[in-house]
């Protein structure tokens, strides 16, 4: 559709201009749309250049100047269309040549001012010949002094006052000035005269053709053919420079080349104009452009110039970067198609004939340099080094010194441009052995165009080596694959390398740093991309047997081949999990995914890529071994069986790791994919010691370490017993489980509290109460529990530690915990009361004497304390309330006189009710209490 | 159908002022009821139950064959426990007959080829004077498996033992297998509860009288005086459990061979296919040992110490 619009379009422009353009659009070949549109545009241009041939044949000055330097003329429109790229090879040189090409020598027009001012400042020219409207001064001295102006009149003579006529038309100035000089001189004897021109006549020329103002104009009879062109504007562009033609009388009498004076400087066929001189610029003659590397790329007219190397010196020859080899011009044939000639300049394609509407690309040299390598990476002096036959590694590292701190001796690489395959590869080499010894296979004959590139120990490699690694990736066809590898995981310098082909695995190792110490020398995996089904598939490698001369284990690299090096920390699941997942997601309808799982008693449980005759006993190795707590008799494997090879059901079967029984499935069994092999940890197996720290009235106090089941009475014979001073009953049992029990829930209480608080803030139900007032009570219920509750819980699990030390049966004996904690005080005979009594002190303890006498003693309970509220702490940890029913029997709720032991203590409290009649929080600070007693007795037992 | 809706008009309005709240979501699920929907109860659900009793047993000949399985025992003897504790009835039939079936099912499993093997069964004495026990001298005799199933007989299977408890039952079977020279496989149907701490302890001595290694540990037998000869051939023991399964099996260890399972699970014909399999067979041969089995091995004699792919070829051949 869009064809026939241009071949339509063609026909309506074409039509314009001759009748036959029918048939031959009817013969065209359309190739393209585009060489339709080139092909559209010369013909629109040539019907453009014959209207404006028609307009210019009328002597009419057009007021409006036409801009003549903005626009390019189709003609060098065409030429920068056929400028575009014609191959692809040529696109990337396409940017060096000039996109766009003017018209030689027309520039010269472009900044003359379009008013017409004849010069007649300027001595007369010799040679100027004299005509009618000159006008001639005069001046006769010595016995007169006159002057005269006088004008040459019509017929050609020169009237002048008392000496008659003299003829001057068609004499040269110096002629008519003797001519003038004589005739004064021979009529009026004795005068002198000087005879000067003051006047010029004016002449008319004519100017017509493809000139920018063609018309009539009346010039000083001094101008020459280009005055006359330059101040008449100029010549369009449309116009040719190299046959400007003047006319007189209708003879030819001179033709000017303006090339010769712009390129030569010759003005010889400039002449002076006379009286109705006709300046004929005929249209463009053939043209040819030139472009690319050149001192002038232009478009050039061609006149008598026949060859290339003509039209090259034209255009001012060739630069020093243009590849004289290969030109191109491009021509439009017989036949109607653009075609293209090479054309080598240095040779016979100089004398190549031009031809109108040629194009000549000059290309520059390609932008490369032979015969050079390169030193890169970790050296003093990277760059450039000229190369030469034979140049080995040691010549171009000629010593340690130019290396860098730091540089590693055990490998370099050599980038390689392969001149036969167009490819790059790469060698490595040894850098140490290459410059120590310079018959040794590492110092390589290097070729022109190297790269050598020197690593270092610290840095990583990947990013020194990114652009050679991407060079290869770009160079990959299906058919090739990228050769590259990838190490990873426990090696010194992970990442993407190039391959040499033909390195072997623990030469590549080298390569990447060697091995790293604590590296598994037992498992190792290459996972190998198939070339062919671009599968992905693991080969276990034995590090150990690949040293051990194993070339098994010791495989010659594949291109995307990945190594993965495990050591004993590496997280080897994460590692290997993304190839994993390519396999699982490859793996098709029919297939089973070769992968295994171990998950238990060993190092580094997790899936592994099942390998070709791999056994349990390689799936514990993968996995890092066995742990110390693995059970070492069996394990269990669990296996995806599938029934009718639809149904799958998982069967699991004992692993017996330790016996030869050829009955039993042993360590030996071969495994099957998805098998999943679960090691057992050892029944009852103690991870960490267990300690208990004894303190106080021991014979060995010290940190003990325990059994499972260890108890107290087994301790105390480790411990030598106690000693004399030891009081049992106050021993204090401080156990870490209870601890954190309780500072859980104080610290819920905490919460609780502050809860309350911020409710009680808010709600105004809590009036009934008319002890505080209204807005800081609550605050300061909070404050008080604050300040006497304790920070830490610690712990003290009341124990009969008397009948546990002595019994030793199952009822009585504790069982202890790691970290526990006992301390065992000194006897105490004194029994303090502290709180809000009168005299907080300690007495001395009395068989006769209850809670409430000791109260007494201290002098009583102060204003804001209660008998009620008194508790007691035992020396063994129980609190006792005054109030609670293990104390002897009194009236409901009424204080009963409780019995103390020796040691310890008793505390009246704050009454709550002076604070808050809330019961909780009556409730909290019961707690509180026992938590600050407590420790504040233990502080007391163990001083 | 117009008093209906003038009904159901009634009840939404009803609906709507009992629960003003939640009217719009009460009115919108409409069920209609049908005098004729069948329900769950009316099902001939015994139907099902029945195909229990159907065994369309599932041969492993083909396996054997193709995959190449070694033979992992020699001789093969069941015993069958018919005593008196075997005298529940489930779903109308008794466990003995459940224990006699799931032999039956294995004989009907196994692949058709002669095996060195006995069916023994057992019942408490009845009237000891008329079944000497020693006499009893059992044996095993190369045997198809339509000759098996022959032997199998009702209750009683040709080789009968008539005595007070399972494992003095066992210890006869001790004698057999410890005689015999070759790995052994001993199949126990009996009920779980059968399984005591003597029963256990005629495991291991059964176990101790066939084990693989030579100076193994001997627990002194019921009748220390007798000298028990050692066959230093391995057992596999495996045991059937019919019944409720309240007591754990205490005859499986990890690091001995053999392990138990319940009969209404091994029944059925694929479980059965495959614990046949696991009782006969080893697994596929694999003799050049490269890991890869010989059904899949293109390369049979790959030497040692080759990495092999999944064809069993060496990875690398060019390699030393």
């Amino acid at each position: 559709m869009k064809l026939l619009k241009t071949i339509v379009t063609i026909v309506c422009g074409a039509g314009v201009l001759m009748n036959t353009t029918y048939a031959q659009v009817d013969t065209v070949r359309v190739a393209t749309v585009e060489d339709q549109q080139r092909r559209e545009a010369i013909l629109s241009a040539q019907t453009a250049d014959t209207k404006q041939d028609n307009s210019s044949f009328q002597v009419i000055i057009k007021e409006e100047v036409e801009p003549q330097d903005s626009t390019p003329t189709q003609l060098e429109q065409n030429v920068s269309q056929s400028l575009r790229p014609v191959t692809l090879e040529e696109e990337i040189q396409q940017q060096r040549v000039q996109s766009k090409l003017e018209l030689f020598g027309y520039e010269m027009f472009a900044n003359v001012a379009t008013t017409f001012t004849p010069v007649a400042d300027m001595p007369v020219p010799y040679g100027y010949v004299i005509g009618p409207g000159d006008t001639f001064t005069i001046q006769a001295f010595a016995a007169t002094n006159v002057q005269y102006d006088l004008t040459v009149t019509r017929e050609g003579m020169l009237l002048i006052p008392d000496a008659g006529s003299v003829w001057v038309s068609g004499l040269t100035f110096e002629e008519a000035k003797l001519a003038i000089s004589e005739a004064i001189e021979t009529r009026r004897i004795g005068i002198k005269s000087v005879v000067t021109l003051s006047e010029f006549r004016s002449i008319q020329i004519m100017l017509v053709g493809e000139v920018t103002k063609p018309g009539s104009y009346s010039v000083s009879g001094f101008s020459t053919l280009i005055n006359a062109l330059v101040a008449s504007g100029g010549i369009k562009r449309t116009g040719s420079l190299r046959n400007i033609q003047v006319k007189r009388q209708g003879k030819v009498v001179t033709t000017l080349d303006l090339y010769a004076l712009l390129l030569k400087g010759d003005d010889s066929a400039n002449i002076y104009l006379r009286q109705g001189d006709l300046i004929f610029v005929p249209p463009v003659g053939p043209t040819v452009g030139i472009a690319g590397e050149i001192l002038r790329p232009a478009i050039y007219e061609i006149a008598t110039e026949e060859n290339v190397s003509e039209v090259l010196s034209l255009a001012g020859g060739l630069l020093p970067t243009a590849n004289a080899k290969n030109a191109q011009i491009e021509r439009i044939s017989n036949s109607g198609m653009y075609t293209l000639m090479q054309a080598n300049l240095a040779r016979k394609g100089n004398s190549t004939a031009v031809k109108n509407g040629d194009l000549i690309r000059i290309f520059p040299v390609l932008d490369k340099m032979d015969d050079v390598v390169l030193l890169s990476g970790h050296v003093l002096t990277p760059g450039g080094y000229q190369w030469s036959e034979g140049m080995k590694i040691s010549d171009l590292i000629e010593s340690k010194s130019i290396l860098r701190q730091g540089a590693e001796f055990d490998s370099a690489m050599i980038q390689r441009e392969n001149r036969e395959e167009k490819r790059t590869e790469v060698i490595y080499f040894n850098l140490w052995n290459a410059i120590s010894d310079r018959y040794s296979n590492d110092n390589i004959t290097l070729q022109p165009r190297d790269q050598v590139i020197i690593f270092d120990t610290h840095s990583p490699r990947a990013s020194q080596l990114s652009k050679v690694v991407k060079k290869l990736e770009n160079e990959a066809t299906a058919s090739s694959p990228v050769k590259i590898i990838d190490f990873k995981g426990a090696t010194p310098h992970p990442g993407t390398y190039p391959l040499e082909m033909g390195t072997r695995l623990l030469d590549m190792v080298k390569y990447t740093g060697g091995l790293e110490a604590g590296v598994d020398l037992d498992y190792a995996l290459l996972a190998r991309t198939d070339l062919q089904s671009d599968r992905l598939y693991f080969i276990n490698i034995s590090l150990k047997d690949a040293m051990n001369n194993k070339q098994d284990h010791n495989p010659l690299l594949q291109p995307k081949d990945k190594v993965y090096l495990f050591n004993k920390d590496l997280d080897r699941a994460a590692l290997i999990k993304t190839p994993l997942e390519r396999v699982q997601r490859e793996t098709q309808f029919g297939q089973q995914a070769p992968i295994v799982q171990v998950s238990g008693s060993v190092f580094h449980p997790g899936a592994y890529p099942m390998v070709p005759g791999m056994r349990v006993e390689d799936l514990i190795a993968a996995a890092g071994g066995m742990r110390e707590e693995a059970y070492g008799l069996a394990a269990t494997l669990s296996r995806q069986v599938l029934m009718d090879s639809e149904f799958s059901r998982t069967d699991s079967r004992a692993i017996s790791l330790t016996k030869k029984d050829p009955l039993l499935d042993t360590t030996n069994l071969i495994l099957h994919p998805k098998d999943h092999l679960v090691l057992r940890t050892k029944p009852e197996w103690v991870q960490k010691p267990q300690f208990v720290e004894i303190e106080g009235e021991i014979t060995f106090p010290g940190k003990y370490r325990i059994d499972k089941r260890e108890t107290l009475c087994s301790l105390m014979q480790k411990v030598g017993g106690f000693t004399e001073d030891a009081y049992l009953f106050g021993t204090v049992f401080l156990r870490e489980s209870v601890r954190e029990k309780e500072q859980k829930a104080l610290d819920r209480m905490f919460d609780q509290l502050e809860r309350l608080l911020a409710d009680s803030h808010v709600s105004q139900g809590v009036n009934k109460d008319e002890k505080m007032p209204k807005d800081q009570r609550a605050k300061d219920v909070f404050d008080v529990l604050k300040k006497m509750s304790p920070e830490k819980a610690i712990g003290r699990m009341v124990v009969d530690v008397h009948s546990a030390v002595t019994r030793c049966d199952e009822s009585s004996d504790i069982v202890l915990e790691d970290g526990d904690r006992i301390l065992v005080p000194k006897y105490q005979d004194d029994v303090s009361v502290i709180g809000q009594v009168y005299f907080p002190t300690s007495h001395k303890y009395r068989n006769d004497r209850a809670a409430l006498d000791y109260i007494g003693l201290s002098g009583g309970v102060k204003e804001l304390g209660q008998y009620e509220h008194a508790y007691i702490v035992q020396a063994n940890g129980e609190v006792m309330s005054v109030r609670s029913s293990t104390s002897s029997w009194g009236w409901f709720n009424s204080p009963a006189n409780v019995k103390v032991t020796p040691g310890s203590t008793i505390f009246v409290p704050l009454s709550v009710d002076r604070i808050n009649g809330r019961e909780s929080v009556e409730k909290w600070v019961d707690i509180f209490y026992k938590n600050i007693i407590a420790t504040a007795m233990i502080a007391n037992l163990m001083n | 159908m117009k008093w209906k809706n003038w009904k159901n008009g009634i009840v939404a309005s009803l609906v709507a002022i009992a629960l003003s709240g939640c009217m719009a979501t009460e009115d919108l699920v409409h069920v209609p009821e049908h005098d004729n929907m069948a329900k769950v109860g009316e099902y001939d659900t015994n139907l099902y139950r029945q195909s229990v009793h159907i065994f369309n047993p599932m041969p492993i000949d083909e396996r054997v064959a193709q995959f190449k399985l070694q033979p992992r025992v020699d001789h093969i003897v069941f015993v069958i426990d018919q005593s008196s504790a075997l005298s529940d009835t489930i779903r109308g039939l008794s466990t003995q007959f459940y224990a006699q079936e799931v032999v039956r099912r294995f004989i009907k499993t196994m692949p058709t080829q002669r095996f060195s093997s006995t069916i023994v069964t057992y019942d408490d004495a009845v009237d000891p004077q008329t079944f000497a026990p020693l006499d009893a001298r059992l044996r095993v005799a190369p045997l198809l498996p339509l000759e098996l199933e022959k032997q199998l007989g009702t209750r009683r299977a040709s080789q009968h033992i008539e005595v007070q408890t399972l494992s003095i039952a066992l210890d006869f079977v001790s004698e057999l297998v410890g005689k015999l020279d070759g790995p052994s496989a001993v199949v126990l149907v009996t009920e779980w509860e059968q399984i005591d701490e003597n029963v256990e302890n005629a495991v291991m001595r059964m176990r101790q009288r066939a084990d693989f290694t030579a100076n193994a540990h001997v627990v002194v037998p019921e009748s220390a005086s007798v000298a028990w000869p050692q066959s230093q051939s391995g057992l596999c023991f495996y045991t059937i459990g019919v019944g409720n399964r309240l007591s754990r099996s205490r005859l499986e260890s990890a690091d001995s061979c053999g392990f138990s399972y319940a009969v209404d699970k091994v029944a059925q014909p694929s479980n059965m296919a495959n614990f046949v399999e696991t009782v006969l067979y080893k697994g596929p041969a694999d003799n050049d040992n490269d890991g890869i089995y010989d059904y899949q091995d293109r390369c049979p004699e790959t030497p040692m110490g080759k990495i092999v792919d999944y064809s069993g070829c060496p990875r690398f051949p060019g390699n030393k």
